[in-house]
């Protein structure tokens, strides 16, 4: 249970003509986390196939793109050779739908040719003026649009000149003017006006305009008429090329995407003339399974050998159900697990929904977090950072209203004594036993650390640090009977004395023993007394729960007008407590696991267990 | 109620315990948290870390509240 899985690293060396087969069947079952082989033998050549298998996924990923979404009925996988003859013989097809992609794109084109059109013959369709004859003579004529108020500046401002520029301006859409200029070819100042006044030139030779504005605006109409045809032609076209071919377009891409990974996989292995070898790990529980397949597809022609890993570390696999995933994600956030040592994710599991309980510690506000958690997992990408701390919230959530309710705290208020005679424990007159049982918590959890760094070192044959961390131990338990004693008189002298000086003489040679790690020992103390941060923050929500239940309680004998306004102000100031428990329970919680508790055994920086495998979705073995 | 000088002395020592632990996290979370948001800002995934490395020093207030509550406990405030 606090054991990662337990990983073989395997070779095996098996004839070059069967190594479709295997790496095909290594593929299918997703067992082996492949490792480049440490033989000194020449790589293996990646099969041709693989380069042209990629050229014709982009294809077939770029028409799935054009085409409109079909149900995919899925398919029996085809081997490479056969795959590469079924995309040649859709080639025809696929050509067809690029096709119609690249008329879709010049209707497109030719619609916004039309619509620029139509803007600039509405523009000047007030006057008698013909595009097609505008380019010619001494004379330049230019349209520009601008606001109306530059257009009036620009109006004022030619009036004054010596007569050497000609302007109409003409209303045009809301707060718009359009602007016609003519001057001689030949001046200079046109370009400074039009800066001057902001001008956006309309191009006057745009396509389309040919002839005055009405007629423009009418052949325009009569032209979008016939497009609107075309564009449905080609969207019935894609429509029926979609029918036809979707399911079948994204089954290969599936076959080509699995066919792409077999080919490039290559690289990890090494070959002779007539023999390639691959290696890898495989977890032990499974390495029977793997071996019988790859026995069945080569018909027994194989070598397989278990090798010893000197210096590698195993990748890490973790076997844990579905729902407690997330704390997996939480711990692979901070480091993922080395597969020789302790995996402290059940500890964290186990003890991060009883701080957070503690922490929030209210019917009310358990069940408001476990909605919120239920929300935001629902809006959030379901792999992320947010959505994994929304599941733990989640199940944490329900040990906040289980210690709410054996606290008797809903939203503040007491509320047992209306359908139960349990007696849980009072945050008010409690005080001294929560924070024992707090202190207890971490005591347990500072032990049970120790414990593991002991075994972890233990196994990797660090005998001092092992030792340390046992006579760490016992200055933890020396130290709490001294302390308990000399302080609370939980024990008569004759026992806290002694424990105090046990105490005193293990944290001597746990210092000794730590070597350079020996101004962490004093730590150990301090470790168990930040535990009480849970009957602090706990503490913390109840108080400020019942001030604002004692000072803005809706009442109805208060009037209406009252009511709303205490309402509000009780309804805001409980959701602000909620925030910051909430906030404060998540991040303590974490950090009293990571920070006291990892800080004693937990190295980390493990490789993740990456096995040779893939989902397919739609087609079938 | 009468309140006993010494139960008087106890809470006001309970409150300078919590205040000093508390500007002591104070001080320290202003420099953790400016240098946090900095990296955040850089790089906005590190922010788990970020709130992870800003909530270590409350610690500090951990220990004066764990105080004052002994001095409570002994002036009989609780």
């Amino acid at each position: 249970m606090l054991r990662t899985q337990q990983m073989r690293k395997i070779r095996i060396i098996a004839l070059g003509k069967d190594r479709e087969r295997i790496v095909a069947a290594a593929h299918r079952i997703g067992v082996i986390d492949l490792r480049k082989s440490i033989l000194p033998l020449p790589d293996d050549i990646p099969p041709e196939s693989g380069a042209a298998l990629s050229d014709m996924l982009v294809r077939i990923e770029g028409c799935l793109g054009i085409l409109e979404k079909r149900e995919i009925k899925g398919e029996a996988h085809l081997p490479p050779g056969i795959l590469a003859r079924k995309v040649a013989a859709l080639s025809e097809a696929i050509d067809s739908i690029y096709a119609l992609s690249t008329r879709r794109k010049q209707m497109l084109e030719e619609g916004k040719a039309l619509d620029y059109a139509e803007h600039v013959a509405s523009a000047f369709s007030s006057i008698d003026i013909d595009f097609s004859s505008l380019g010619s003579g001494r004379i330049s004529i230019r349209g520009f649009e601008t606001e109306r108020k530059s257009a009036a500046a620009l109006q004022a401002e030619l009036k004054k000149s010596a007569k050497r520029y000609e302007v109409i301006v003409l209303p045009f859409k809301k707060d718009m003017a359009a602007v016609l200029l003519a001057s001689e070819r030949s001046e200079a100042t046109v370009d400074e006006i039009v800066k001057k006044h902001k001008m956006k030139e309309l191009d006057m030779n745009a396509r389309y305009l040919d002839g005055k504005p009405g007629s423009v605006i009418s052949v325009i109409s009569l032209k979008r008429k016939e497009n609107e045809q075309k564009e449905k032609g080609i969207a019935a076209q894609i429509s029926e090329m979609s029918e036809k071919y979707y399911s079948t377009l994204a089954n290969l891409r599936e076959m080509l995407k699995i066919e792409i990974e077999r080919a490039g996989i290559s690289s990890m292995f090494r070959k002779t003339v007539s023999t390639f070898v691959m290696e890898g790990w495989v977890p032990d529980r499974r390495f029977r399974e793997f071996r019988d397949v790859v026995d069945r597809e080569t018909a027994g022609r194989y070598f397989i050998d278990s090798l010893e890993a000197k210096g590698e570390l195993a990748p890490t696999l973790v076997k844990r159900p579905k729902i407690l995933k997330p704390f997996d994600y939480m711990v692979e956030f901070i480091s993922i697990p080395r597969s020789d040592e302790i995996d402290p994710t059940w500890i964290f599991i186990l003890s991060f929904p009883i701080f957070y309980g503690l922490m929030v510690s209210d019917v009310g506000y358990g069940v408001a977090s476990l909605v919120f958690a239920t929300f935001i997992k629902r809006k959030v990408n379901p792999e992320g950072l947010v959505a994994n701390t929304a599941s733990i919230w989640q199940l944490s959530s329900i040990s906040a209203i289980f210690f709410g309710f054996v606290s008797n705290q809903y939203l503040g208020l007491q509320l047992n004594q209306y359908f139960t005679t349990f007696h849980g424990f009072d945050w008010f007159t409690n005080i001294s036993g929560v924070l024992v049982a707090t202190l207890l918590f971490g005591v347990v959890q500072i032990l049970l650390g120790l414990f593991f760094g002991f075994i972890n070192h233990y196994e990797k044959g660090h005998m001092k640090k092992a030792l340390s961390k046992l006579t760490g131990m016992l200055l933890i338990i020396a130290g709490c009977v001294g302390v308990a004693g000399g302080l609370f008189n939980a024990f008569p002298v004759q026992v806290w004395e002694p424990a105090a000086g046990i105490a005193v003489l293990s944290m001597l040679v746990t210092m000794a023993l730590s070597g350079a790690e020996a101004g962490e020992v004093p730590n150990l103390m301090s470790h168990i007394l930040s535990y009480t941060r849970i009957m602090g923050f706990g503490l913390a929500s109840v108080i400020l729960a019942f001030l604002i239940d004692s000072a803005f309680t809706p009442k109805l004998s208060d009037g209406p007008l009252l009511f709303i306004v205490y309402l509000v102000i009780f309804l805001v100031l409980h959701f602000l407590n909620m925030l910051t428990g909430i906030f404060e329970g998540i991040v303590q919680g974490i950090r009293l696991n990571v920070v006291e508790f990892f800080g004693k055994f937990y190295e980390g920086g493990g490789i993740k267990y990456r096995p040779f495998s893939y989902r397919r979705v739609y087609t079938k073995e | 109620m009468a309140i006993t000088m010494e139960a008087a002395i106890a809470a006001i020592g309970a409150g300078i315990a919590i205040t000093g632990g508390a500007m002591a996290t104070g001080i320290a979370q202003a420099s953790i948290g400016s240098a946090g948001l900095g990296l955040i800002a850089e790089k906005p995934e590190e922010m788990g870390r970020v709130i992870l490395f800003l909530v270590l020093p409350e610690t500090l207030l951990i220990f004066g509240f764990v105080v004052a509550i002994l001095i409570m406990l002994a002036g009989g405030l609780i």
